[in-house]
C-alpha cells in the first residue's frame, strides 16, 4: 500500500498533513492540486503565506491576531469596555462575532493549561490578562469562554479562582447540547451542564 | 441480536473470508491453530475495537499485510439489519503519512468519529480461558471486567473513562512537575491551584463512575449468584463488593462521593507530588468475589475459579439483556473441554435463547458426554462448522 513519492512532492504532502483537519488523502489531493497549477498559484500562495505570517502580530492589549495596533476591538469606542470575554483561540472570536450577541471586549490566551504538553498557567497569556485587569477600574465581568475540554475546564477553574474577592464577577458560558444532536447521546457533563445553564423561555 | 454474516480481510490467519451464520449455536470445531479462536476474536473486535487476547491491533494483521478490515452484519431482536466494521492500517515506517497506526470504524456505513460512539451498538459476552484473568490477576482486570459490562450498557460511561484516564494522566504529569521542580511549589503560594483545578473535575468524574460500578455490581451480584448454583449444581452463595477508594461508599450519593473524594485528593496530594502518581480513585479500586462467603483468591481450586467465571459471564449475559433488550451474542472460546459432563450440560441450558459460537477440538465435546445425551436435547437449532487451514466448511451430520 505505501507510494514512494519523489522526496519534494513528499516533503509537500507531509506539510501539508500537519494542517488541522487534512487527512491523509486530503493532503496527498492538495498536493497534486498545487502542482498541477502554474508556476504563478504556487507563488501567489506562498506569498500569501509569509505575507500574512509578517504583517500579522498580536495585539498587545488583548492578544487577538491583528494588522493594527491595537487591534479593532480593542480600540473601537462602540464596545462595552466593562467586560471582558476570555477565549483560548483567535478563531473563538470570530465565532463569538458571528452571533452578534457580545459586545464588550477579549482577551485570546492561545492556549489552555495542559500539565501532559507542558502548558501551565505561564505559558498562556494569563499574565497579559491579570496586569489588563489591575491596570482598569472599569471591568466588572470576566466571561470564561475556553473550550468544554477538561484543559478548558481547568483553566477557566483557575483563572476564576485567582479573581476571587477581586469584586469581578465571572461568568462561564453555559455548554448546551449542540443543535441537531439528540438528547440521549449527549455525555453525562454536558448535559449536566446544559441542565443547570437551562433559561426562561 | 445475531450475527448474519461476517466479512474478514488479512485478520490474522485469514486472508480473506465471507461467511453467513445462523440462528441458534454455530460450532466451530477443527484442529488448535486452524482459525476457531480468530473468528470468536474477530466478533469481538466488533463490541469495543479491542480484543479480548491482545491490546495491540498490529498483533491481528495478517503476516506480510498492513492492514486489516472486518465487517460484520447482524439483525437485531427488533428486526434491524445493521453492519459494523473496522479498518485498521499498520504504521508503515517509509509513508510519512502512516506513521501512526489509523483505525477507522464505521456504522452502517458511516464512520464513527470516536471509540465511544460504537459502544452498545453490537453487544456480545466471551468467555475465553483468558477470563480466569479475572480471579488469578490484579484489580486492574476485574476493573475491566466491570468497565466493559458498563459500558455495553452505558455508552456515557466509556466517555468518562477516557476522560477520568485523561485528567488523570494531566494531574500525574503535573505531580512529577511539582516534585522534581520544587520551585514551582515553593515560589509559587498558589500551587495547591495548580492541583485543585484538575481535582475538581477528577473527583466530579470519580463519583459518577463509582456510583455506576457500584449499582451494576448490586444488579449483577444477584444474577451471579442465581447462576452459580444452576452452574454447579450446588446450593452455593456467590457475593460481590466493591472495595473503593472512597469508605462506605456504597450509602453515599453522588455529590457526598465528590466531596469526600476532593477531601482526600487535597490530603493526600503530599504523598502524591513524591509518588509522582495519584494514588486514590477508581483507578485503584477493587471488585471482591466471595464464595460460601470466604474471598475467591488465585489459588482457589481450578474448578471453583471456572465456577465463579462463568457465573460472571452468564450474569453479565442476563443483564446486558435486561438493560438493553438485545440479546447478546454468546462466544465460548474452548470452554467445552475444561467443563465436566453436570457443567458442560447445564450450560448449554441457559445460553439456549442467545445465538452462540462455541469452537471445540472436538465434537464430542458438545455433541455427547452431557448426560449421554445429545446437542440437540438442549440446543434446538445449531450449525457445525469445521475450521481449517483458515477456511470454514459448513458440515451436516
Ligand atoms: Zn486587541
Amino acid at each position: 500500500m505505501s507510494r514512494h513519492f519523489p522526496p519534494a512532492i513528499s516533503r509537500l504532502i507531509s506539510a501539508l498533513g500537519k494542517l488541522p483537519g487534512i487527512g491523509r488523502k486530503g493532503s496527498q489531493r492538495l498536493a497534486y492540486y498545487i502542482l498541477g497549477q502554474d508556476d504563478e498559484f504556487a507563488r501567489e500562495l506562498s506569498a500569501a503565506i509569509s505575507n500574512a505570517r509578517d504583517q500579522i502580530h498580536l495585539c498587545p492589549i488583548c492578544c487577538d491576531l491583528t494588522e493594527t495596533d491595537p487591534c479593532e476591538i480593542c480600540s473601537s469606542t462602540q464596545r462595552d469596555r466593562t467586560r471582558i470575554c476570555v477565549v483560548e483561540s483567535p478563531r473563538d472570536i470570530a465565532s463569538l462575532e458571528r452571533i452578534q450577541e457580545y459586545n464588550g471586549l477579549y482577551h485570546v490566551l492561545h492556549g489552555a493549561i495542559s500539565p501532559m504538553q507542558d502548558i501551565g498557567p505561564e505559558q498562556i497569556k494569563l499574565k497579559e490578562l491579570l496586569i489588563r485587569l489591575q491596570e482598569s477600574d472599569q471591568i466588572t465581568e470576566v466571561i470564561l469562554a475556553t473550550n468544554p475540554t477538561v484543559e478548558g475546564e481547568a483553566t477557566a477553574l483557575y483563572i476564576a479562582r485567582l479573581l476571587k474577592g477581586t469584586g469581578i464577577k465571572t461568568t462561564r458560558l453555559a455548554h448546551g447540547i449542540p443543535m441537531g444532536s439528540d438528547l440521549e447521546y449527549a455525555d453525562e457533563v454536558t448535559l449536566m451542564r446544559a441542565f443547570i445553564g437551562r433559561q426562561d423561555i | 441480536m445475531r450475527i448474519t454474516a461476517i466479512e474478514l480481510k488479512n485478520f490474522r490467519n485469514y486472508e480473506h473470508l465471507e461467511q453467513d451464520f445462523f440462528p441458534g449455536a454455530q460450532i466451530l470445531y477443527g484442529n488448535n491453530a486452524q482459525g476457531k479462536t480468530n473468528i470468536l476474536e474477530a466478533i469481538f473486535l466488533c463490541t469495543c475495537a479491542r480484543s479480548h487476547r491482545t491490546g495491540r491491533d498490529s498483533e491481528l494483521v495478517r503476516q506480510g499485510c498492513d492492514d486489516y478490515d472486518v465487517r460484520l452484519e447482524f439483525l437485531t431482536d427488533k428486526d434491524r439489519s445493521e453492519e459494523i466494521r473496522i479498518h485498521y492500517l499498520a504504521p508503515v515506517s517509509n509513508d510519512p503519512l502512516r506513521l501512526k497506526p489509523i483505525r477507522h470504524i464505521y456504522y452502517n456505513g458511516v464512520r464513527l468519529e470516536r471509540i465511544s460512539d460504537m459502544m452498545g451498538i453490537f453487544n456480545a459476552v466471551i468467555f475465553a480461558p483468558e477470563d480466569l484473568q479475572i480471579i488469578k490477576d490484579g484489580p486492574a482486570a476485574r476493573r475491566r471486567f466491570l468497565d466493559l459490562l458498563l459500558s455495553q450498557i452505558y455508552p456515557a460511561y466509556f466517555r468518562d473513562l477516557i476522560q477520568y484516564q485523561h485528567l488523570l494522566t494531566q494531574r500525574n504529569n503535573l505531580l512529577k512537575k511539582l516534585r522534581d521542580l520544587p520551585y514551582i511549589a515553593d515560589s509559587d503560594s498558589d500551587y495547591n491551584l495548580h492541583l485543585e483545578i484538575w481535582d475538581e473535575q477528577l473527583s466530579n468524574c470519580s463519583a459518577r463512575i463509582i456510583s455506576r460500578r457500584q449499582e451494576v455490581i448490586n444488579e449483577i451480584a444477584l444474577l451471579a449468584n442465581e447462576s452459580i448454583s444452576q452452574i454447579t449444581g450446588l446450593k452455593e452463595e456467590l457475593s460481590m463488593r466493591y472495595r473503593s477508594s472512597v469508605p462506605s461508599a456504597k450509602d453515599l450519593n453522588r455529590e457526598e462521593m465528590r466531596e469526600i473524594l476532593l477531601g482526600k485528593l487535597r490530603e493526600q496530594a503530599a504523598d502524591d507530588i513524591l509518588r509522582g502518581s495519584t494514588g486514590l480513585g477508581p483507578h485503584r479500586d477493587d471488585l471482591i468475589l466471595s464464595l460460601n462467603g470466604i474471598e475467591v483468591r488465585p489459588y482457589a481450586s481450578q474448578g471453583q475459579q471456572r465456577s465463579v467465571v462463568l457465573a460472571l459471564k452468564l450474569a453479565e449475559l442476563l443483564l446486558l439483556r435486561q438493560k438493553t433488550g438485545e440479546s447478546p451474542v454468546l462466544l465460548l472460546d474452548d470452554v467445552m473441554s475444561e467443563l465436566d459432563g453436570d457443567r458442560r450440560y447445564r450450560l448449554l441450558q441457559t445460553i439456549e435463547d442467545h445465538q452462540s459460537f462455541l469452537t471445540c477440538t472436538d465434537l464430542s465435546q458438545v455433541l455427547i458426554g452431557c448426560n449421554d445425551r445429545n446437542l440437540a436435547d438442549f440446543i434446538e437449532e445449531y450449525t457445525l462448522f469445521n475450521v481449517h487451514q483458515a477456511k470454514l466448511t459448513q458440515v451436516i451430520l
